[in-house]
């Protein structure tokens, strides 16, 4: 076990795109850290620099008080899984389990009682002479994650080893993945683009976008406090409902609607990007601490079981968060003259049908103010 | 079995009699590729009377005599083992040269496309064309009739040839598992051993067997660049042809003898490519 410092990590492609640029990160010992982000965000560049397969072009990695900036892979005494398990199909999966080892020059009884071990625990004691392709891909994975678990790392590097599995075992793994890290208490990067999974497995979540370090949090901060309009829409499921509005006299205004400014807070007047989580609208005020009307007309109801899903249009232009985050904070504002729809998650059992006319109770306590130019949270 | 089974094993579409049609017209192209391999093959075990009868007498008798002929009285062996040194030098260098830079024109993006086009220069000319300048350079150094310059100049297109068909071979195979090894506490060396070649080498075997074919039968430039102490088998079979005509029964018995080694590895080729790569350790 180690602690992983990234100091001002970044990476440069000889045609000048920064995948990666001015990372700063500190994990602490036994944390798992989750590297979420969109497609081509620098997530996987950022975890295969730290696992040495990729090179800097500036800053420094260490593990523990070691610098490894410059170290090959092997010398990192870091396991990784990969995305695609990268298994070697040419070896049983007891070979598999202790290749590590056996480059490790570990004693050949020791290696065969480890990967005994991480068979039993991991369900693999039958498989193991079977070879990779005689195995399912549930059966992959758990020998990909053994392969790791097996060596004893400083760090554990998963690169979305859950991708590839089915919706309903990608479950039930991920909720395996926190009582193994629970129990082995290694020092973990995990990436992933399902904020889900981020949320689930992380200690903290690194929020990255075009190669930049977005947000820095723990799941519960990076839902409630996002620190910009990305962050807030692509944390959050559903995402949160964005809307262009307008502070003015006291009022958040957008297309006919009108909602007052919450208690407490003095936003400075003029445009601005209103947020409001689907899970801070509701039908019923109760619970709520600073409940204000919403008229909408419901146009979609979906039975989620313990929720309904309700969508509505706002008479307001929509408003695409990458919008912002792609013009890098600069104030260009895309939008199209269809109206934003609105979603909130309310209890089922409510009495609503689709076409109807209501009023929804928006909790002002809650709701997100953004900078329009440059997409940041307003705090005021 | 029930009418039912039948139905289900033959094809959507496929009558009993387009079945017979297809089998025949199959049949017919087989003979009309194998007919001269055939004839060959008959005409190098029987006697020379016999060889040059048509209609051909089909129960002639079996002799070994026209082998006889080119191994004893012809001593066609010492051009056989030429061909063999030129054939086993020239495979095991291209694949020692070839590899390697196909894996780092597959892994590393060395050279870019340019250079996997600038690889087929070399073969975009007749090859008329390259052997005479070849002859000369090799007569001005003193190196005419020697193998070692018919090694050289067929380095030139099977190491173009290796380099070719590995690159492809090489980049269809997941760099994952190397870059596995390599976390796993291998060096780039060790990676390459220990997990790329085993999966690699139905294509390296592939390659390597085209390579000696490719060796083993030139003929143009064996012609040109070989004389009395390094001629080849191709050319010696040539010889066989001459202004008082063709020694048809031993021309038939070396062709056989030619063909051989080529038809057994070709049959191994097959058992590698249908094999394939052992794929599955990666997602699939």
């Amino acid at each position: 076990m180690s602690t992983l410092t990234l100091e001002d990590v970044a990476k440069r492609y000889p045609n000048g795109v920064d995948a990666v640029a001015g990372i700063d990160i500190e994990v602490a010992d036994g944390e798992c850290l989750v590297l979420v982000g969109p497609s081509g965000c620098g997530k996987s560049t950022l975890l295969r620099m730290i696992a040495g397969l990729e090179t800097l072009t500036a800053g420094t990695i260490r593990v523990g008080a070691e610098d490894v900036t410059t170290a090959p892979p092997k010398d990192r005494d870091v396991a990784m899984v990969f995305q695609s398990y990268a298994l070697y199909p040419h070896m049983t999966v007891a070979e598999n389990l202790g290749f590590g080892l056996k480059m490790a020059k570990v004693p050949k009884a020791e290696a065969a009682t480890r990967v005994a071990d991480v068979a039993r625990t991991l369900g693999l004691a039958e498989l193991l002479e079977r070879k990779p392709a005689a195995l399912s891909g549930g059966q992959r994975q758990r020998v990909a994650m053994g392969r790791a678990i097996v060596r004893e790392p400083k760090l554990f590097l998963m690169d979305e080893p859950l991708s590839n599995l089915d919706a309903k075992l990608r479950g039930a793994m991920r909720s395996e993945l926190v009582r193994l890290h629970e129990r082995l208490g290694v020092t973990t990067v995990y990436v992933t683009h399902d904020q889900t999974e981020a949320m689930t497995l992380g200690d903290r979540v690194a929020v990255l976008l075009d190669g930049k370090l977005q947000q820095l949090d723990t799941p519960t901060r990076l839902f409630e406090r996002p620190a910009n309009v990305f962050v807030a829409g692509f944390i959050g499921s559903p995402p949160m409902n964005l809307v262009r509005a307008e502070i003015a006299a006291g009022e958040i205004s957008f297309g006919s609607h009108r909602l007052p400014v919450p208690a407490g807070r003095t936003p400075a007047e003029g445009p601005v990007i209103l947020g409001i989580r689907p899970t801070d609208i509701a039908l019923d005020p109760a619970g709520m601490a600073a409940p204000a009307p919403l008229g909408v007309t419901i146009d979609l109801v979906e039975r989620l079981g313990a929720e309904l899903q309700l969508e509505f249009p706002v008479d307001a232009p929509r408003y695409s968060p990458e919008a912002v985050a792609e013009d890098d904070g600069e104030a260009q504002l895309l939008s199209d003259d269809s109206r934003a729809r609105f979603v909130a998650l309310v209890r089922a059992g409510a009495a609503i049908a689709i076409g109807e006319s209501t009023q929804v109770q928006v909790d002002l306590s809650r709701i997100h103010l953004f900078d329009p130019a440059t997409g940041e949270a307003r705090r005021a | 079995m029930s009418a039912a089974g039948l139905a289900v094993e033959r094809p959507v579409g496929h009558t009993r009699l387009g079945s017979l049609a297809s089998h025949l017209l199959l049949i017919a192209t087989t003979l009309v590729v194998l007919l001269p391999l055939l004839w060959v093959l008959r005409t190098a075990f029987v006697d020379r009377y016999d060889a040059y009868l048509i209609p051909p007498k089909l129960d002639a008798p079996l002799t070994l005599e026209n082998f006889h002929q080119i191994f004893v009285v012809d001593e066609f062996t010492p051009y056989i083992i030429n061909s063999l040194i030129v054939a086993i030098s020239v495979t095991a260098l291209a694949l020692l040269l070839g590899a390697p830079a196909a894996y780092a024109i597959a892994r590393y993006r060395t050279g870019g496309s340019p250079l996997r086009i600038g690889l087929l220069i070399g073969q975009m000319f007749p090859p008329i064309v390259l052997v005479i300048p070849i002859f000369l350079i090799a007569r001005d150094l003193g190196m005419d009739d020697t193998l070692t310059t018919l090694i050289i100049a067929y380095l030139a297109s099977n190491v173009a040839f290796v380099i070719w068909s590995l690159v492809g071979y090489f980049s269809s195979i997941p760099k994952d598992a190397e870059e596995a090894a390599l976390i796993d506490g291998c060096n780039r060396l060790q990676a390459i051993r220990r997990v790329l070649l085993p999966q690699a080498l139905p294509g390296i075997f592939a390659a390597a067997v085209i390579s000696f074919i490719l060796s083993w039968n030139e003929f143009l430039f064996a012609l040109i660049l070989t004389g009395n102490v390094s001629r080849t088998f191709p050319v010696a079979i040539a010889s066989l042809v001459s202004s008082r005509g063709v020694q048809i029964g031993p021309t038939c018995a070396a062709v056989t003898a030619i063909v051989l080694p080529t038809a057994l590895f070709a049959l191994l080729i097959k058992r590698f490519l249908v094999r394939g790569i052992a794929l599955g350790g990666v997602k699939g």
